[in-house]
């Protein structure tokens, strides 16, 4: 397996890992929140997004090799890198959504036994918000990043190593945003775990 | 825009693979460090759960986290960029099979620990 084929395969895997993640999470977040319906266009939604990211992954050249100029090195180069961008930024918006909602989910269990009682717990307004805000943020960054680089391809003829530079830097920057999100979801991880042992005393394992 | 471009133009010239390999590892070091933490929270969670509905221990997943943890240091001896993303493709598939399976397996019981909260609380 080359290693170009072996990151078509990873770039499907972590997608639908993450999205499996964020699917069971926004599970228990809708039943410690006391919601027991399931949007079934979310879930829909989510299984035709993974259709057309494994659509473009594989056939993205044959399919849109008409309409893009991809026989031209620094279009292909372009294509290619823009593409793994993408999912880089992909997962960049499910790993800040899922510390959204692990965010939640802690601070339910936190306060859903304190004296305000279950109101105490509920998500302040204007915070619904947040994950669309997230979301958007992030794909319009990938999209100014790539339009800048298309234009600097039209008006300077950028050469193919240029592309390649560019798009290296913008995955350092969704590095940044990994590193940021998973020490957040990590820390929430702690002391959800903490509060839960505090609540339902020691694993008969620990004693 | 005139500066966004000159920049662009600075990073197309400047970035090469040997500085973005060294940003790589430092980051790559930092979500690995993460990404074990978060497991390993998520599992001493679903051993909890295990624990109040009189389950056995989770042991081999333990076992796979710690040979993903023996792994990571190895992100900082990659030589090259390919070699990078190959060790992390390994660590990563490691660490995401744990969590997947651990959700799948261990969701009666956590949705069972988290939900019984619920149920003393309204009958207090």
């Amino acid at each position: 397996m080359s290693v170009f084929t072996l990151a078509q395969v990873m770039a499907l895997f972590w997608t639908l890992a993450e999205g499996l993640i964020l699917i069971g999470l926004g599970r228990v977040l809708f039943l410690i929140g006391g919601k027991r319906k399931r949007s079934p266009v979310c879930d829909a939604g989510g299984v035709l997004g993974f259709v057309l990211a494994f659509l473009i992954l594989f056939h993205g050249e044959s399919l849109l090799g008409g309409i893009l100029d991809l026989q031209r090195a620094p279009c292909l180069t372009f294509y290619r890198w823009a593409l793994w961008n993408f999912f880089c930024t992909l997962w960049v918006v499910l790993e800040g959504v899922i510390m959204i909602v692990v965010f939640r989910i802690f601070r339910i269990l936190r306060f859903r036994e304190s004296p305000a009682g279950p109101d105490s717990c509920r998500i302040p307004k204007g915070s619904s918000w947040t994950i669309p805000l997230l979301v958007l943020s992030l794909f319009g960054l990938y999209a100014f990043y790539q339009i800048q680089v298309a234009r600097m391809m039209d008006a300077d003829r950028l050469t193919v190593q240029g592309i390649y530079h560019l798009s290296l830097f913008y995955i350092r920057i969704c590095g940044v945003f990994w590193i940021l999100f998973e020490w957040t979801v990590a820390l929430i991880g702690v002391r959800t775990f903490v509060l839960l042992k505090g609540r339902h005393g020691s694993s008969p394992w620990n004693r | 825009m005139e500066p966004m471009t000159d920049l662009f133009h600075a990073l197309a010239s400047g970035f090469t693979e040997q500085v973005y390999l060294v940003l790589t590892r430092a980051q790559g070091i930092l979500w690995s460090l993460a990404d074990i933490l978060i497991v390993f929270a998520f599992l001493k969670i679903a051993d909890l759960a295990r624990g109040k509905g009189k389950g056995k221990r989770i042991l081999y997943r333990y076992l796979f986290l710690g040979l993903s943890a023996c792994l990571t240091p190895l992100l900082l001896l990659c030589r090259t960029s390919r070699d990078f993303f190959l060790l992390e493709c390994i660590i990563c598939g490691i660490q995401f099979s744990i969590l997947l399976y651990s959700l799948i397996a261990e969701w009666k019981n956590i949705l069972d620990f988290l939900g019984d909260g619920i149920c003393d609380h309204r009958t207090r």
